[in-house]
């Protein structure tokens, strides 16, 4: 067994995968959810839909506060842009499915820089009330903006059509979701492990220390909101297209602290993190129900009992866990590899 | 009428401002953020309330109950949750508190189910005229009683030792502690102030607005209080909580009523990005 | 065309003034250290000059570039680099990713390239991570390269923090007390390192320190601060004699005791 790693070359690093088989891991995984989302039912189906949208939302969210250090209590704003965006554009102007999807998250993108420019003014605790002041705020300007968003009633969004085949069971959106969360993920561990993640990560351990070595805090930062809320729009827009129907009520300022919690449970600054943090969060709700029935009568009310198992849970993690499921999962990998046999 | 909409918008921003000074308190001893002052407050007006209508408790002694119950709340929450992370960063308390504010809704909509209930009236429904000028009584209870609770907060702080330990904390743990105060005490106490201040706010709105589980969002409003009020300024929450309260009534009369629910939140967007420290906070700068 | 040239420098915080009119000539090349007592706006200067500050009056040139024109982010492009007193490290890096950031004014690859990390961006990382090891061999860091900056013994967290300044290959080196809280050996060390540094990679020095071992070991010249004035400045022999100098740090008693 191999205790020391000895590097041939700096390529190793930062590769991805530091050995080759490591790949060969990946593609069996990849295998076993592609037959998983064929065979477990419809409701599977929908679960690993909606487990690859957090993942992406979540991932998003990370790059902004677990590497930047920015709090955002208002990402799934950001994620309300990109699913009101994609809709409207296929259902009023008739945009094919792969033209909008990008153009949403172009333009929640491009809001989110807006978004990021005044962060540099604004630290901590202060940047958190007001990314959640934005969240209230467009989460009513899409309520009263009724003539595009069809207000309170909420809008109907169509199944994407690509090459002429129509996406409309849980089951074949599965690869829709699944390819943008490949190529996502792909794209933010490029973007973390190379220069751009470490002056993120420098901006968020020592803005002085990183002006110092030529950092522009804030175009950084605002590029950092750029970033996420690209994902975040994207994850709208393959929501929107999933669920076939948007309203404000998904994107609420709950749901933005449900993806917190995704990143705090997950591991701060990890993308692997992230995507362990999303899947736990977003089957959560069924462990809930499941292991519901053996409790007490008290504790009948799903809703209250999901969210004191929320709540609790981000505590737990934040005191006793605080580098997340992946910092779990580095311990378990270490005392794997120092075995004494 | 705008008369009317101010008083109880002074009514409703005192509220808002009790609120804040919780905010201000915790966050100014202990660098901490309290998400969950709303539910505090929340639990503040439940308490009250199971205590007048099913323990039969008189009302006066409900009231001096009820922050004595939420102070000790305060100092249990402060002991198992903050302690554990003194010196952690701030994203990771933020986040605790948050956790905390979703637990105790969730805990409370256990008790007390989801519905909106009724907080029994003490005051007579009767308004009171002044010349053209029509005022709740209701509304002038909020506004003595605030006054009151601050006027005592002040004393605390300026003549007893312990509300000057609290501010020397504050300003600097290390030399208090090595001046003999017990600064873990001291955390422990802010808590417990916060914690009352919070349970008197709750029952003085209970009757105003509605009695719900989900009262502790009117708290996320206190935010926009402390932010213009300055984030280290105890009188500054007071004040902040009054202008919000005022003006989001006046915004009420003069623009769409759905701009009155999301005023408080452009306001303070509007003060983040021209003066974060607000009216009376100051701007902190780190020495290398 | 001077090098680097601070004149009637003045900045106060509150009713103290930190600097009041300091003037000062850096010749290319040379190892200059900036000595005073406690609070007599050493740090403070070096704060002016990387821009962290905005002086009340004066001006800072370096290679006829007004400082003054410029934000923080961009002293470091001009070539000039610092360490920090109370050590500005990432603490939640890595050795080697904290020097690696000491290169990133020679980024080139854009975000998009780096989403695709293929091409530029690879070659680029490579390019980095070469001359971030001459870095770490250079002060012998090896040992540490992968750990994480709590994990650290002082002393070698600013060695690290020297290393980050060298991985840009900076013109001006500003070092904010470097030696304190190392050893004897430690110091000794890094007394033939900043000769190594001068001589190998030409970088001109300035100083700021309280080690006189150190100070009179490797200066050529040396500027003496007390309470925000430029008192002295000269060869180390001189300033060693010089009574004002005495007066400042021992008081006035001792004035009169030459040598």
């Amino acid at each position: 067994m191999n205790i020391v790693d000895f590097r041939e070359s700096y390529s190793q690093d930062f590769r991805i995968f530091d050995k080759f088989y490591k790949w060969g891991w990946i593609a069996f995984l990849v295998a076993g959810i592609v037959v998983l989302s064929q065979t477990s039912g419809d409701y599977g189906a929908y679960l690993l839909n909606l487990i690859f949208i957090n993942i992406i939302a979540a991932v998003g969210l990370n790059i902004l506060t677990g590497f930047t250090g920015l709090i955002s209590l208002g990402h799934a704003a950001f994620m309300a842009i990109g699913a009101y965006t994609s809709s409207i554009l296929t259902v009023k102007l008739g945009v094919p499915f792969w033209l909008a999807l990008p153009a949403s998250g172009a333009l929640t993108g491009l809001i989110g820089f807006v978004v990021g420019l005044p962060s540099l003014r604004l630290t901590g605790i202060y940047l958190a009330l007001a990314t959640m002041a934005f969240g209230f705020v467009t989460d009513e300007i899409i309520l009263q903006w009724q003539s595009l968003t069809r207000g309170a009633d909420g809008f109907a969004a169509i199944p994407p059509i690509i090459f002429g085949m129509t996406f409309d069971s849980y089951k074949k959106y599965f690869f829709i979701t699944f390819i943008s969360l490949a190529i996502l993920l792909f794209v933010a561990k490029n973007m973390t492990r190379g220069s751009f993640g470490r002056t993120l990560m420098a901006i968020r351990d020592s803005e002085t220390a990183a002006e110092t070595m030529g950092v522009n805090l804030g175009w950084y930062k605002a590029l950092a909101f750029t970033v996420s809320a690209i994902y975040a729009g994207l994850a709208g827009s393959l929501y929107a297209h999933f669920i076939l129907f948007v309203s404000v009520d998904n994107f609420t300022l709950l749901h933005s602290i449900g993806f917190i919690v995704m990143v705090v449970v997950g591991g701060l600054g990890s993308i692997t993190g992230s995507v362990m943090g999303a899947i736990f969060i977003t089957i959560l709700p069924e462990i809930i129900s499941f292991t519901k029935d053996y409790l007490p009568s008290a504790f009948k009310t799903a809703s209250s009992l999901q969210a004191a198992v929320y709540g609790i849970i981000l505590m737990l993690f934040v005191i006793y866990q605080p580098a997340g499921f992946y910092g779990l999962w580095v311990k378990i990998k270490n005392w794997w590899r120092t075995f004494p046999l | 009428m705008i008369v009317q909409q101010i008083i109880s918008g002074l009514a409703v921003g005192c509220v808002y401002g009790l609120i804040a000074i919780g905010f201000v308190l915790i966050f100014k001893t202990t660098g901490v953020i309290n998400f969950a002052q709303g539910e505090i407050m929340m639990l503040g007006a439940f308490v009250s309330f199971t205590l007048i209508t099913f323990f039969n408790v008189p009302f006066i002694l409900a009231f001096l109950l009820t922050p004595i119950i939420c102070g000790g709340l305060g100092i249990l929450l402060e002991r198992v949750l903050i302690r554990p992370l003194v010196g952690e960063p701030v994203v990771s308390i933020i986040i605790v508190t948050i956790g905390l504010s979703i637990t105790l809704r969730a805990f409370a909509g256990m008790i007390w189910s989801y519905d909106t209930l009724d907080f029994p009236h003490l005051f007579s429904e009767e308004a009171i005229k002044i010349g053209s000028i029509v005022i709740a009584p209701v509304d002038i209870s909020v506004i003595l009683i605030t006054l009151g609770l601050v006027i005592l907060l002040f004393l605390f702080f300026k003549f007893t030792t312990m509300g000057i330990s609290l501010q020397s904390s504050a300003q600097n743990p290390l030399a208090s502690l090595l001046m003999g105060i017990s600064v873990k005490k001291v955390y422990s106490m802010t808590w417990a102030i916060s914690a009352m201040v919070g349970a008197v706010a709750g029952m003085i709105i209970a009757p105003i607005t509605f009695l719900s589980v989900n009262m502790g969002f009117l708290g996320l409003k206190a935010f926009p209080a402390a932010i213009i009020g300055g984030f280290n300024s105890i009188p500054g929450a007071i004040v902040g909580g009054v202008i919000i309260g005022i003006s989001e009534n006046l915004a009420g009369i003069y623009l769409p009523p759905w701009v009155k629910d999301i005023f408080a939140y452009l306001v303070m967007m509007a003060v983040l990005m021209i003066r974060p420290e607000g009216i009376f906070g100051t701007h902190e700068q780190k020495k290398v | 065309m001077k090098f680097l040239s601070i004149r009637d420098l003045t900045i106060s915080f509150g009713g103290i003034t930190a600097v009041n009119n300091v003037s000062l000539e850096v010749k290319e090349g040379e190892i200059l250290s900036v000595i005073g007592p406690n609070g007599a706006g050493k740090t403070t200067l070096f704060n002016c000059i990387s821009r962290l500050y905005t002086p009340d009056r004066g001006k800072i040139t370096f290679q006829g570039q007004d400082l003054m024109k410029l934000k923080a982010h961009e002293i470091s492009r001009l070539g000039i680099a610092r360490t920090f007193q109370n050590i500005e490290l990432f603490t939640n890096m890595t050795v080697i990713e904290n020097i690696l950031l000491g290169r990133h004014i020679f980024r080139r690859s854009g975000l998009l390239s780096q989403a695709v990390f293929y091409g530029k961006a690879w070659r680029e990382e490579i390019e980095h991570r070469r001359k971030a090891e001459e870095v770490i061999d250079f002060l012998e860091l090896q040992a540490h390269r992968n750990k994480r900056i709590g994990r650290l013994p002082y002393g070698v967290q600013k060695l690290v923090e020297l290393g980050r300044a060298l991985a840009l290959e900076p013109r001006v080196l500003l070092m904010d007390e470097v030696s304190s809280g190392m050893s004897l050996e430690e110091t000794q060390d890094l007394m033939i390192w900043i000769k190594d540094i001068r001589e190998d990679l030409g970088v001109t020095i300035i100083l700021v320190e309280h080690d006189m071992r150190l100070v009179m070991g490797v200066s050529d010249r040396i500027a003496v601060l007390d309470y925000g004035k430029n008192i002295a400045e000269g060869q180390p022999g001189e300033i060693q004699a010089n009574q004002e100098v005495i007066k400042a740090y021992l008081g006035e008693s001792n004035a009169v005791v030459g040598s």
